[in-house]
């Protein structure tokens, strides 16, 4: 299987209350591209990813498809699943190259 | 990206000191249970936890979700209870300090006892040391007992002052002048240098001695993280921005630590650290260091202009 999972090595969470006040300047027509929302660490380093990239982050548990975690994602912004597909996937082969995502 | 403020601390110390507030104290299982509600990731049980009779019900309660590290400072009393605890998963801390002598060095004997003991407990322990005024000349001789026990990480702290400096006097801390005797002691040593463990160095400027041309190892360092990823809590559940700034945020466990965390006081600290020190305008390093430790700078540096302790002055 190729569906992408989270590195065991990697300890995360989401940032549930910075997650609210980024939704709601999302709603208010602000630019959240540079807020983040879920943290991990990685050797000892502190990394974090935004909206976007921590929701793609959240549903990598190795059952789910690249298009299932395209659809999940564009049924949660309102969009069509073709306008996320890229990138999805462009996201997941970065943290791929990472090692911060392995095979499932 | 620069790290935003967080919900909670990531890392986390609590201090247990030997004595009898430590002792008295009965609300430990109350304020494990805070933190570990609270989502920190690594939670270091600093000072002389394995002495405390709350030990195996915090060991339980923290140890669900949290990565635990303990401090232990070798002595009979701590490798008996040592035996007596479930340590999978635990990472020891073997505290040097008391096996370092200013006038006789590093009390080696002592210490591969201990390492012996420990390794008979299955324990791979991480030696530690606090630099101190006192004990800088001595880091090269801990290295190389590191390397001839096959201790794979030497750690060394900034000093943890809490409240009430915690037995370090002002004077015992290190400064910039010490650092300058230190390099030169430094230099000497890798001349004929051993394997060198993994080095966890907190001070950015002693990090800059020892790991020189090591620059872009800390390329994603985006300065002080007291009163966001870090925090340090005392025995009595006083919460700290971190165990090097002596500023109570709140209690555990009458606060939650998301509370505190989205309290004012924490914002005002984080306030501080954004705003660049007067002693660094101007330092073409500052975005390597971003000011180093705040914390001791900002209460033990005034006329500095709350520079890095460690620091000699704009470069």
């Amino acid at each position: 299987m190729n569906n992408p999972l989270r590195s065991p090595d990697i300890v995360w969470r989401v940032e549930k209350r910075r997650q609210a006040e980024v939704l709601k300047a999302l709603e208010a027509g602000e630019d959240v591209d540079d807020s983040g929302t879920v943290i991990l660490l990685q050797s000892g380093m502190m990394h974090q990813l935004n909206l976007v990239g921590g929701l793609i982050w959240q549903q990598c548990d190795g059952q789910q498809t690249l298009a299932a975690i395209a659809a999940e994602l564009a049924r949660e912004f309102s969009v069509e699943q073709e306008e996320v597909e890229s990138d999805v996937d462009e996201f997941v082969t970065d943290l791929k190259e990472r090692g911060w995502l392995i095979n499932g | 990206m620069g790290l935003d403020l967080l919900d909670t601390p990531v890392r986390l110390t609590w201090d247990f000191p030997d004595d009898a507030t430590c002792q008295a104290s009965t609300c430990l299982p109350a304020i494990a249970d805070s933190i570990a509600d609270g989502g920190v990731f690594f939670v270091t049980l600093q000072g002389s936890p394995l002495l405390h009779p709350a030990i195996e019900e915090v060991l339980e309660l923290l140890g669900g979700g949290c990565q635990l590290l303990i401090s232990c400072r070798g002595s009979a009393k701590e490798l008996e209870r040592l035996k007596q605890l479930p340590l999978a998963g635990c990472q020891i801390l073997l505290d040097v300090s008391d096996f370092i002598d200013n006038n006789h060095g590093v009390a080696t004997d002592r210490l591969h006892a201990v390492v012996v003991a420990l390794r008979q407990l299955a324990v791979k322990p991480v030696v530690t040391l606090t630099p101190l005024r006192n004990n800088l000349s001595n880091i090269p001789e801990l290295l190389r007992f590191c390397s001839e026990h096959q201790i794979a990480k030497l750690k060394l702290p900034n000093a943890h002052i809490g409240d009430s400096f915690q037995g370090y006097l002002t004077a015992d801390l290190p400064r910039w002048q010490d650092l300058e005797d230190f390099r030169k002691i430094w230099l000497d040593f890798m001349e004929n240098p051993c394997q060198l463990p993994t080095l966890e160095i907190h001070d950015l400027f002693l990090w800059e001695i020892m790991t020189p041309g090591q620059q872009q190892s800390r390329g994603e360092y985006g300065g002080c993280q007291a009163g966001n990823s870090l925090s340090h809590v005392d025995i009595k559940g006083v919460v700290h921005p971190c165990a090097a700034w002596p500023q109570a945020l709140g209690k555990l466990p009458d606060q939650s630590l998301e509370d505190i965390w989205s309290g004012s006081e924490r914002m005002v600290v984080r306030e501080q650290i954004s705003k660049v020190a007067a002693g660094c305008h101007g330092c073409r390093d500052l975005d390597i260091c971003f000011g180093g430790c705040r914390g001791l700078a900002f209460h033990l540096n005034r006329s500095g202009e709350e520079r890095d302790l460690m620091c000699s002055g704009p470069r």
